[in-house]
């Protein structure tokens, strides 16, 4: 039962990590956006990855994501 | 394998007549396929474990490498020496602070001293000299305002920037000069968009690389969503288009956002030119031709290369992807970047 226990921690512990992993990679480098320093999603902005790709959001060029017909948030 | 880049670059000029190639006009060409296509394999030159190599620049005894990751990780370029493969320094942290950027959406090394960095989310070019020191941390950073936004730039001297992409100016490229923030000469112009299309849609659809011949003369726009490019010649003012071989338009839907007519891909954009880089005989371009949404986004498996006449002088089918490459001053050896492996490729080019 011990066993089980750690095993199923274990599988909690790497499922965690990896979506850790796929939270920060999905991530634009909208967060580190000039201003208060806070996380803002840039809405109307959707991620695709590309770093040649870039989003007008607001004042702010915002790279890894273009500009969408959809009210998207990109990446977080 | 080695030695067909070296047949290329060699007999490029007399090859050059033997392109499929139409005459379409003054000032545009359309060619169907390439004189040689040439295999490139790779070797491994050293592991870069600091996120995807985007650009790679050369001095005489380094490789500079650019990460896209810069911003989040650790420092945007990584310095290593070509001898012994082993890194010497680090440039320009991540941040909002001085000499700091948030993103390299243009980059390259100047007269084989100077760095630049074009950061669109900060609007500015930072660029700092290789030579003043090998420690990243006490480099001295000059700092410029870009008054708007641009797609794509060169920095020509220390006083000029050569920029592409522009949303407020028809023409194709302008000079913006560094120290006023004003924009003096225009190169090129787009033709009147089709009905229906709003001009600045059109001429997003026609975004592209921009690239500078180290000999300052011309400079050549490498399309994003089309396998055209434009040379121009900048002390003429004059330019040559070079669609092919393909020859294939930008597959686009216009769309409005924020009061500006953009682009919205669909399903049957393709990404043409992913990356390049040029010297003084030839321009090298990484080609893609796969649907926006595929797997390889910024990857290209082969390089179209041209001579700065817009002659097209080969193709090389590289053995795997790479999201970045340069090529010596001499045309002689190839570095390139495999995301699948992390590692710097290397491959040389025997004459």
């Amino acid at each position: 039962m011990k066993q089980k226990i750690k095993q199923m921690v274990r599988s909690m512990v790497a499922i965690a990590a990896i979506v850790a992993v796929c939270q920060t990679n999905s991530k634009a480098q909208t967060e580190d956006l000039p201003g208060d320093g806070s996380v803002t999603p840039a809405s109307g902005c959707k991620y695709t990855g590309i770093s040649s790709d870039y989003c007008v959001y607001g004042i702010y060029n915002v790279t890894n994501c273009v500009n969408n017909s959809v009210t998207t948030s990109c990446g977080f | 394998m080695n030695n067909m880049l070296g047949m290329i670059l060699i007999g490029c000029m007399c090859l050059t007549n033997c392109t499929a190639k139409k005459q379409t006009g003054k000032d545009t060409v359309v060619f169907e396929q390439f004189p040689k296509v040439s295999k490139i394999g790779f070797e491994q030159f050293l592991k870069f474990d600091q996120g995807t190599a985007r650009k790679l620049y050369l001095t005489d005894s380094a490789l500079i490498v650019c990460s896209l990751q810069g911003g989040v990780t650790d420092y945007f370029f990584y310095r290593y020496s070509l001898r012994n493969k082993t890194l010497s320094a680090k440039y320009v942290k991540g941040g909002r602070g001085r000499g700091q950027a948030l993103n390299a959406f243009s980059s390259g090394l100047y007269k084989k001293n100077t760095v630049w960095l074009h950061d669109i989310s900060l609007n500015k070019l930072l660029t700092f000299n290789l030579a003043e020191t090998n420690d990243g941390d006490s480099l001295a950073f000059h700092e410029y305002a870009i008054p708007e936004f641009f797609y794509s730039v060169q920095l020509m001297d220390s006083l000029h920037l050569l920029v592409a992409g522009a949303y407020h100016t028809p023409s194709k490229i302008n000079q913006l000069d560094l120290s006023s923030g004003k924009q003096a000469n225009e190169y090129g112009s787009f033709p009147n968009a089709p009905s229906g299309i709003p001009f600045y849609s059109w001429k997003r659809a026609y975004e592209g690389f921009l690239f500078l011949k180290p000999t300052e003369n011309k400079a050549v726009l490498a399309c994003r969503y089309a396998d055209q490019i434009e040379i121009f010649d900048l002390a003429a003012k004059q330019s040559k288009i070079i669609k092919g071989p393909e020859n294939y338009e930008p597959a686009f839907t216009p769309m409005k956002v924020q009061g500006m007519d953009i682009i919205q891909r669909n399903d049957k954009t393709r990404f043409a030119f992913v990356n390049g880089m040029v010297t003084n005989r030839y321009i090298y371009l990484l080609y893609s031709g796969n649907p926006h949404d595929s797997k390889y986004q910024i990857e290209g498996k082969c390089i179209y290369v041209y001579d700065w006449d817009g002659n097209p002088v080969g193709r090389f089918d590289l053995d795997r992807y790479i999201s970045g490459f340069t090529v010596s001053d001499d045309d002689a050896v190839m570095y390139a970047f495999d995301p699948a492996t992390g590692y710097i490729l290397k491959t040389q080019f025997n004459r």
